[in-house]
C-alpha cells in the first residue's frame, strides 16, 4: 500500500476539478461580459449619435445658415436653429420636412431614426418631420425629447416704453408709443402688416403729410389703411399707439403665416422628439 | 479525507496566483473603458461650452464698445477735451474687455484683442475688428475667431454724445441738452452770428427715422417733430463720428448732420446747418429764412433746401 502515493494522486485530481471549475468559470465570465462590453459600447455609440445630432439640429444653423432658402443640393449640413436668435426657425423645420431624406447621411446604414414634433398642449398630434414612421423588427430603440420654440420669420417691431422722449408729429402724450416705419410699395405687395395686442388698443396711423387714419383693435391688417397713406414710393409712415402699459406688436408677415400671429404675443412651446434604433 | 497535505503551502499558494490573474486583468481591461469614455464626454462637452461662450462673449464685446462710446464721448462734452486719436479709444475699449475676460468664466481662458476701428458706408455705425479666442484651461481645445461687426451708436440704451459743439465751441451740456449761451455766436465769423444767441441743441446722436429726406417738407409737423427730436441725417459734407471726437474739421468718411435752430428772426443768417455753423471761419456760410411756424424757423441754403424738402 503506497499511502502516500494515493493522498498525491487525489490531491493533484481534486485540484486539477477545481482548477477546470474555476478557469471554465473565468473564461465564461469573460465571454459574456465581452460580449455585453459590446452590446454596451453600442449602446453608448448609439446614445453618443441620439445625442450629437439632436443637438446638431437644434443648437446650429446649419451650412449655409441661410440653407432654407437654397436648393436642396446646396445644402451642407443640416440645422434648425434661426441664425438671429435661439428660437427655431420654422421655415428651417418645414424645408427639412418637405426634403426628409437631408437627415439621412447623418445616420450610418443599420441604423433606422425618426424625427418627430409635437405641441405640448396636443400631445397626440404628433407629426413626422424625418424618417421612419415606425421600428419594425428592431431590438435596441433609443428616443430623446427637447423643448422648443420657433421664430416664424415675422419682421417684429414692439411698442415698449423707451427711456428716451420721442416727440411725434401730434405730439402725443407719455400714455402713446409713436414709431415709425419705412413702407414702399414692394414692402406692400409682398407681405402684410399686422397691429397686435393682448387687449383691445387704439391707435393712429399717419403719413408725412398729416393724413390720417385711426381705429380700435386687438389684432389686425393694416395694409389697406397703409395703402390709402401712400403719397410716395418710399413713404414714412407714423404708428402711434395708445398702449397702456399691453403688449402690442407691429408684425411683417412676407410668407402668410397668420395663424402663428399669436404666438408673438404668447409663444407656443413645442417638443422635437428624436429616435434612433438598430 | 485529507484534501491538503501540502504543509508548506505551496501547490495552494501557486493556485491561487494562477486565479488571480484573470480577476485582475479584467478589471484593468473594465476601468480603462470607462476612463475613456469619461474623458470623450468631457471633450465634447467642453468644445460645445466653448462655442457657446465665444458667442456670449461676442454680443458682451458689442455691448462693451457701445458703453465705452457712451462714456467717452460724455467724458469729451463734460472735460470739454477731445480724444487725440483713435487709438486712444481703442485701448479704451480694449482695458474694458481685458476687465470683463477675467471675471467672465472661471472654466475658460478668454483672450479678445480689439484690432480696429473704423468708419463704416453707414455714419451710424461703426466696424469694429477683433481676434477673440477662447480656450480650456489647458489649451488642449481653442476657438479663435478673427471678426468684422459693425456696431450702432444709435443704442437707446447707451446712448453717444455729438462731442463736435463742446468741442468747437466749449459750451456746456445740461441734461442731454447743449446750452450755446453766446458761444455758438461767438464762433460764428459771418454776418449776423447773433441769430444763434442762447440756442439749445439735443446732442445725443439718434437718425432721423424718414426714409427720404425731401419728406421733411411735406408737413410742418413733420418737420417740426424731427426738429424737436434734433434727429441726425447722413450728409457727405457732415463729419463722421470719429472725426468729431479727434476734433477735426473736415473728414472723407461717410458723415452725418443736424440742424441747429436759431433764435433770432431775420431774411437771412448763417445757415442752421451743425458742419456749416461749427466749420472754420472761411467755411461758413448763409442761408435764407425757412418760416416753419408761428415759432419756428431755420436758415437754408438752396442745397440744404432741396435736400430736406422745405
Ligand atoms: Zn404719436
Ligand atoms: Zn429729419
Amino acid at each position: 500500500m503506497n499511502n502516500k502515493g494515493q493522498i498525491i494522486i487525489t490531491d493533484i485530481l481534486l485540484y486539477l476539478i477545481i482548477l477546470l471549475v474555476i478557469f471554465s468559470i473565468v473564461i465564461y465570465a469573460t465571454v459574456t461580459l465581452n460580449d455585453n462590453q459590446v452590446t454596451r459600447i453600442n449602446n453608448k455609440q448609439l446614445n453618443n449619435l441620439l445625442e450629437d445630432s439632436i443637438s446638431a439640429l437644434t443648437k446650429t444653423s446649419g451650412t449655409p445658415n441661410n440653407w432654407e432658402e437654397l436648393n436642396v443640393n446646396k445644402v451642407d449640413t443640416v440645422g434648425l436653429k434661426s441664425p438671429k436668435n435661439q428660437l427655431l426657425s420654422y421655415d428651417k423645420l418645414i424645408k427639412l420636412k418637405n426634403n426628409p431624406y437631408l437627415l439621412d447621411k447623418y445616420f450610418p446604414t443599420g441604423i433606422d431614426y425618426s424625427l418627430t414634433m409635437y405641441s405640448k398642449s396636443n400631445p397626440n398630434n404628433e407629426v413626422l418631420i424625418a424618417g421612419k414612421s415606425n421600428f419594425n423588427n428592431k431590438k435596441q430603440i433609443q428616443s430623446k425629447s427637447t423643448v422648443v420654440l420657433f421664430d416664424y420669420a415675422f419682421d417684429i417691431t414692439s411698442f415698449k416704453k423707451e427711456n428716451m422722449t420721442v416727440y411725434c408729429p401730434y405730439n402725443h402724450s407719455e400714455q402713446w408709443i409713436c414709431k415709425t416705419i419705412n413702407v414702399n410699395d414692394e414692402s406692400l405687395s409682398s407681405g402684410k402688416y399686422y397691429i397686435i395686442s393682448d387687449s383691445d388698443v387704439k391707435y393712429v396711423i399717419s403719413n408725412t403729410y398729416s393724413e390720417n387714419i385711426t381705429g380700435q383693435t386687438r389684432k389686425t391688417c393694416i395694409n389697406n389703411q397703409l395703402e390709402q397713406l401712400m403719397r410716395n414710393q418710399n413713404q414714412t409712415i407714423f404708428l402711434h399707439i395708445l398702449t397702456n402699459n399691453n403688449n402690442t406688436y407691429l408684425v411683417y408677415d412676407t410668407d402668410n403665416k397668420e395663424e402663428f400671429l399669436d404666438e408673438v404675443i404668447k409663444p407656443k412651446t413645442y417638443v422635437l422628439n428624436m429616435k434612433i434604433a438598430t | 479525507m485529507k484534501i491538503i497535505n501540502d504543509q508548506k503551502g505551496f501547490t495552494t499558494s501557486i493556485l491561487l496566483l494562477i486565479l488571480l490573474i484573470p480577476v485582475f486583468l479584467l478589471l484593468v481591461i473594465t476601468i480603462d473603458e470607462y476612463s475613456h469614455n469619461v474623458n470623450n464626454t468631457v471633450e465634447n462637452l467642453e468644445s460645445n461650452q466653448i462655442k457657446s461662450i465665444s458667442e456670449d462673449f461676442e454680443n458682451e464685446i458689442l455691448i462693451v464698445t457701445k458703453e465705452s462710446l457712451h462714456n467717452i464721448t460724455y467724458d469729451i462734452v463734460t472735460s470739454k477735451r477731445s480724444v487725440t486719436d483713435k487709438d486712444t479709444i481703442r485701448r479704451y475699449i480694449q482695458n474694458r474687455i481685458n476687465e470683463k475676460e477675467i471675471h467672465y468664466n472661471n472654466n475658460f481662458l478668454i483672450d479678445c484683442e480689439i484690432k480696429d476701428l473704423k468708419s463704416s458706408d453707414n455714419p451710424f455705425k461703426i466696424e469694429l475688428y477683433y481676434l477673440l479666442v477662447v480656450s480650456t484651461k489647458d489649451n488642449k481645445i481653442k476657438n479663435s475667431k478673427n471678426e468684422q461687426k459693425l456696431v450702432e451708436i444709435t443704442d437707446k440704451r447707451f446712448p453717444v454724445y455729438d462731442p463736435l459743439p463742446t468741442l468747437k465751441t466749449g459750451a456746456t451740456l445740461n441734461g442731454n441738452y447743449l446750452e450755446y449761451g453766446n458761444q455758438l455766436s461767438g464762433h460764428i465769423n459771418i454776418n449776423n452770428p447773433d441769430a444763434y444767441l442762447n440756442t439749445i441743441q439735443s446732442i445725443i446722436i439718434k437718425e432721423c427715422p424718414l426714409s427720404d429726406y425731401s419728406q421733411h417738407g411735406n408737413s410742418n409737423e413733420t418737420i417740426l417733430s424731427c426738429l424737436n427730436n434734433h434727429y441726425y441725417h447722413n450728409s457727405h459734407d457732415g463729419m463722421c463720428i470719429f472725426c468729431r471726437l479727434e476734433n477735426k474739421t473736415n473728414c472723407n468718411h461717410f458723415g452725418f448732420e443736424t440742424f441747429i435752430i436759431p433764435t433770432k428772426l431775420s431774411d437771412d443768417a448763417p445757415a442752421s446747418i451743425d458742419h456749416v455753423l461749427l466749420n472754420d471761419i472761411n467755411n461758413q456760410y448763409p442761408g435764407n429764412l425757412v418760416s416753419i411756424d408761428n415759432n419756428t424757423f431755420l436758415y437754408l441754403d438752396n442745397g440744404h433746401k432741396s435736400k430736406y424738402g422745405l
